[in-house]
């Protein structure tokens, strides 16, 4: 891995953090959870970004049957499941003091939960000992049809009736001033942590490969 | 002033441990490749 890459994520990590936690705001009514949302939707953000990249190297796999693009998938898919897990269990901090419960069957946090299993299957299928063009083969194909409920989260909030949802929208012109500047920098720092991420798990699965003698 | 600031230190030390724990094994992986 590069290890100048690695060295500027952490001290740009760090600079988040100190923003996020002593230089935004305090929004009414929601005090300290709000600032949970500078994890929480960089998060998401950047899962999604990691498993677009599932998706475009299953591509490259079907076309090229390189092993190469199986390693950035399988690297990507990880980083996305940890990214989506995330999610998954800050939502529910933030929700139990704002919503009064951890979770609701609302149609964003469902969706969101469908791809976090579809990917544990993933994981399982990677692991199930079939050789190893199979199990590249597989795993491309299903790497793109999980990809399909990416834009169904996205739009969930538009799907359903709006009765049955208390997701927010995230509509940031509604924010309070001073709330987009770090939100900005915090998906910037959380993509580039992802990259970083990316960079060491396919370098670590190339020695991996190379040791079985499929490189 | 410090109105569900537990709510936030749980969001923080769940995230940086959850990414701190996969860099330490993927570096101990690299290291013994």
């Amino acid at each position: 891995m590069n290890l100048s890459l690695f060295i500027l994520s952490i001290i740009i990590m760090v600079c988040n953090l100190v923003w996020i936690t002593f230089l935004t705001p305090m929004v009414p009514d929601q005090e300290w959870a709000q600032k949970i949302f500078y994890l929480h939707v960089p998060l998401a953000w950047s899962g999604f970004l990691s498993y677009f990249f599932v998706m475009l190297s299953g591509l490259g796999y079907l076309f090229s049957r390189n092993l190469q693009y199986d390693r950035i998938g399988h690297a990507a898919a990880e980083i996305g499941t940890i990214f989506t897990g995330l999610v998954l269990l800050t939502g529910p901090i933030w929700a139990t003091p704002i919503w009064g419960k951890p979770w609701i069957w609302e149609p964003r946090l469902i969706t969101t939960l469908i791809l976090f299993v579809i990917y544990a299957g993933y994981f399982i299928l990677r692991n199930v000992g079939i050789y190893r063009q199979r199990v590249a083969l597989i795993s491309a194909i299903i790497g793109i049809i999980a990809f399909l409920d990416i834009p169904i989260i996205f739009t969930s909030v538009n799907f359903w009736a709006a009765e049955i949802q208390s997701h927010p929208q995230m509509g940031m012109s509604k924010q309070p001033s001073g709330i987009l500047s770090p939100f900005l920098f915090s998906l910037f720092a959380f993509t580039n942590l992802m990259f970083t991420m990316l960079f060491l798990k396919m370098k670590v699965l190339y020695l991996e490969d190379k040791e079985k003698n499929y490189v | 002033m410090y109105n569900y600031l537990e709510y936030f230190l749980a969001a923080f030390l769940v995230v940086f441990t959850v990414i701190l724990v996969w860099f330490v094994l993927n570096i101990k992986k690299l290291k013994n490749l």
